[in-house]
This record gives C-alpha cells, structure tokens and sequence, in this order.
C-alpha cells in the first residue's frame, strides 16, 4: 500500500503543530479494503480512524436485522464519535465501503490527547456536531425526499469523499445505504443514467456530471456539507489542496 | 443458495439486473420480486409518477428465464 500522508486527513491538517504532536506517536497508516469493520455494534470501540481516503459507512440496526445508513465519513472526519464523546460503544456499526487509507489510533490515547488539549477536543466535538447534523439530513431526507433524490444525495456525498469521479460500488451496497431493495436501486439508477449525470456499471459508479446531479438530489443535498465548510471547510475532496488552503500550521 | 437476477421489464424499457441476489430457492426469489415491486411501486405513487414499470423477469445465472412477477399482481385491493 502507498502509505498515506498526515495532510490528506482534514482535520489532522487543520489542527495545531502541538495537538498534532499529541496525537502523532499513537496514528498508525492502516490501509482499509472493502467492508473492514471499524466498529463493530455494542462493543469495545479499541480504536478510532482518521481517513485518509475512502468512505465509512456508520449503520444502525433494528432489533430483527433491519439496517440502514445513517452517516458517512471519509477524509473530512474521523471515526469514533462515541469514544470522542466519552462512550466506550454504540449500538451502531462503521465498516468501510468504499476502500481507502487512513490512520488508526487507540481510542484510549485520543481520549488522552483530548484531556491535555482544549483545542483538539474543540476540533473533534466539532467534528462530531457537524457529523449529528449529517445523521439528521438523513433522518430529515429518509422521511421527506423521494429514492430518487436519496440515492443521487448519496453518490454526491461519495463523490465529495472520494479521489476520482468513479468508485466501486454494488448495488446490493447501496440498497443497504438507502434502506430500499436492490431492484429499487437499480430502478433509481436507471432514471439518474437516462437524465446523463452518471454511468452505472457493474460494481461501479461514474459521476458524469456534478451539477446534474445536484440538481437531480435537489434540496436534499447541502445541509451538513454547508455545516462542515462553515467550521472546517469544503467537504469535498476536489476542492483545493490542503496544502494551499492550510499553509503553515498556526 | 441460487443466484436469481429481477430484470425489469416495461413497454418501453428494459433494466437488466447485472448483479443478482441469492436466495434460496425460486419460491423466496418470488417472494424477494414480489416485495421489491411493491416498494417501486409505492415510490411512483407517492410522487405521482406514471407506473412504467409492468413486470419482473427472474432469470437464473445461465439467463433462463424461471419466472415471472406482473406487477399488477402484487398490489391488492378489496372487492368493492
């Protein structure tokens, strides 16, 4: 694996030369194929990631198996809101499922980092807030906007995550993520591939054209996306580089 | 367990389904087609979409086709 670097990871770039220092001895580079699980429900969360690359899918589920998407995280965040928040687990589960990169450290030695740094527990509880608003639009749009319009927020909010405008993806994955059956998806990507804004092919997805989609997601897209940029910045992983944006450390 | 594709078929359009799911045996494919035709069709009525879609075509891993699920059959009503 190419070895990720510290500055692909959006908050690990915006915090201080100190907080980093805190934090740099304990984060690990893992890289993090397809359906590695992050955190398992209703157990010992060990550890939390920074993404480098990739998409994390937090789900939660119902008592009789049902399960649905209700958040993800890529190179904008970090995983682990739990232990962030002062929880040991959750009832929900994280895995990955748009393969990436990233660095692992113990949920332990975040927590230590946070009692000896006002400022990077600012950071991640801010992090967290803007990830409770994300989990909200979803409530908001599960309830209010159409498959149609769920599926290309979606793939917008993949898209705002990942490298390049295609990604691997089954459609069995994203019925998961929208709480629909398969054929529902199939359907749904079928309408988005006729108005010409992606191409769906087996196992992967294409982003033709940004804006078309936007307009396909409507006013179901933006909310968290405008949250995150008012406290951090562009979500979205072809906005400029860190590097520029970031310059030196303060 | 078998894999069963739900290629979706209407006057004038064909989805194919690529990817499939398995399912035990083609009585709880139905099953699968019968719920998941539901749900499409609920989505149409919900925004007021024209219902296209007219039926399920369950194909087998070889493209036999091994059954097929109408949608006017899945929704029910009461005699009036």
């Amino acid at each position: 694996m190419r070895s990720p670097d510290i500055l692909q990871n959006r908050l690990l770039a915006r915090i201080s030369a100190s907080d980093l220092a805190l934090l740099e001895g304990n984060l690990h580079p893992v890289d993090l194929p397809l359906k590695t699980n992050l955190e398992a429900a209703n157990t010992n969360i060990e550890s939390c990631f920074f993404l480098a690359s990739g998409v994390a899918s937090v789900v939660a589920t119902g008592k009789s198996g049902q399960a649905i998407e209700v958040g993800l995280i890529g190179s904008e965040g970090v995983t682990g809101s739990a232990p962030i928040l002062g929880s040991t687990r959750s009832p929900h589960a994280t895995f990955m499922q748009v393969a990436g990169s990233g660095f692992q450290i113990g949920s332990s030695h975040l927590r230590e980092a946070m009692r000896n740094s006002k400022s990077l527990a600012e950071t991640l509880t801010k992090f967290v807030h803007t990830f409770m608003v994300q989990i909200s639009q979803t409530a908001l749009v599960n309830g209010k906007a159409s498959v149609d319009e769920r599926l290309a927020r979606w793939l917008l909010m993949a898209h705002d995550r990942v490298d390049s405008p295609q990604f691997h993806i089954t459609h069995e994955f994203l019925a998961l993520m929208l709480g629909v059956r398969r054929p529902g998806v199939t359907n749904a990507l079928h309408d988005l591939e006729g108005k010409g804004v992606i191409r769906s092919k087996r196992n992967e997805l294409i982003v033709l054209d940004r804006r078309g989609l936007e307009a396909a997601a409507g006013w179901s897209y933006g909310v968290p996306e405008a949250e995150y940029a008012r406290l951090f910045g562009s979500v979205n992983a072809h906005a400029a580089p860190l590097s520029d944006v970031v310059g030196e450390r303060p | 367990m078998t894999r069963y594709f739900f290629n979706l078929r209407s006057r004038d359009k064909y989805i194919p389904d690529n990817e499939g799911e398995d399912y035990v045996n083609l009585v709880a494919a139905k099953e699968g087609a019968v719920i998941a035709a539901r749900e499409i069709l609920s989505e149409l009525v919900k925004n007021g979409g024209l219902i296209d879609a007219s039926k399920f075509e369950i194909t087998d891993a070889d493209g036999t086709l091994c059954a097929t699920i109408p949608f006017r059959e899945v929704l029910r009503f009461s005699a009036e």
